[in-house]
């Protein structure tokens, strides 16, 4: 009975990652949220093709895919709070109205 | 309970716990740092359950690169920006928590068995190309001395 405690732990990283999307106005905070969420998604996915004996191509060009995601995020969240922080605009996302400054 | 069982579940532990550290924290930095714990926790689990090359690179992509890049480019905000409301994170994500365990726990249960290529892959990677690998660590060590040297003397430089 291994693949629950895996699939467990990928829902728990799910529900703090949501909760944190839920609960946090920060953007920084906001984003590293959604990168909780993504390795829930790569704990439920390694777990899945762990699983299953056979080898595919499929599910390592999700992990990949993955991997590619998590990457471009960290770079856009960096790009941004340089972009947020020397322009003097508030983190608090509530306060973020407008699609042009 | 088999000693392997505990072993995930003091990882799954460790990983949740991480998680919810990223929220709790008042400077980004430290918030940063538990996302690094995050990384290296779930590297671990991939390692644990048999996916050593997977776990490898989880370890050298988030933890080496991006936790490191982001660290780099948060460390300069020294001010407190905790913006969580405390009650609202506690209630939705042991709600949610809650209903997963669920799920989960009615879901069936499989035994684990690494592929082929996976093991192959790894034992490659430790025997071949250990010397790449050595290299990679050096430069990532020096890398991140070079950000603590830059850290310390940017009051001087800028």
């Amino acid at each position: 009975m291994i693949f629950p405690y895996f699939i467990e732990l990928a829902f728990i990283l799910f529900a703090i990652g949501l909760a944190g999307i839920a609960a946090d106005r920060h953007f920084v905070a906001i984003i590293i949220a959604v990168e909780i969420i993504l390795v829930a998604s790569l704990v439920a996915l390694v777990s899945f093709f762990t699983s299953t004996a056979a080898v595919s191509s499929g599910p390592v060009l999700m992990l990949i895919s993955i991997w590619a995601v998590a990457a471009t995020e960290i770079i856009v969240l960096i790009t941004f709070y340089v972009y947020m922080k020397y322009n003097g605009i508030n983190f608090d996302i509530t306060g973020l109205s407008k699609m042009k400054w | 309970m088999t000693e392997i069982e505990l072993l995930y579940i003091l990882i799954s532990i460790f990983a949740a716990l991480s998680a919810i550290l990223v929220f709790t924290q008042k400077k980004l930095l430290h918030a940063a740092i538990a996302l690094t714990l995050a990384f290296t926790a779930s590297a671990l689990l991939f390692a644990a359950i048999g996916q050593t090359f997977i776990g490898l690179l989880q370890l050298l992509i988030f933890v080496g690169g991006l936790s490191a890049y982001l660290i780099a480019a948060v460390a300069t905000e020294i001010k407190g920006v905790s913006m969580l409301r405390k009650g609202t994170f506690a209630v939705v994500a042991v709600i949610l928590a809650l209903a997963f365990t669920a799920i989960a726990l009615s879901l069936p249960g499989y035994t684990y068995s690494a592929s082929t290529f996976q093991q192959s892959a790894a034992s490659v990677l430790s025997t071949d190309y250990i010397m790449l690998f050595v290299l990679a660590l050096l430069l990532f060590s020096t890398a991140m001395g070079g950000v603590l040297i830059i850290k310390k003397f940017r009051k001087l430089v800028i």
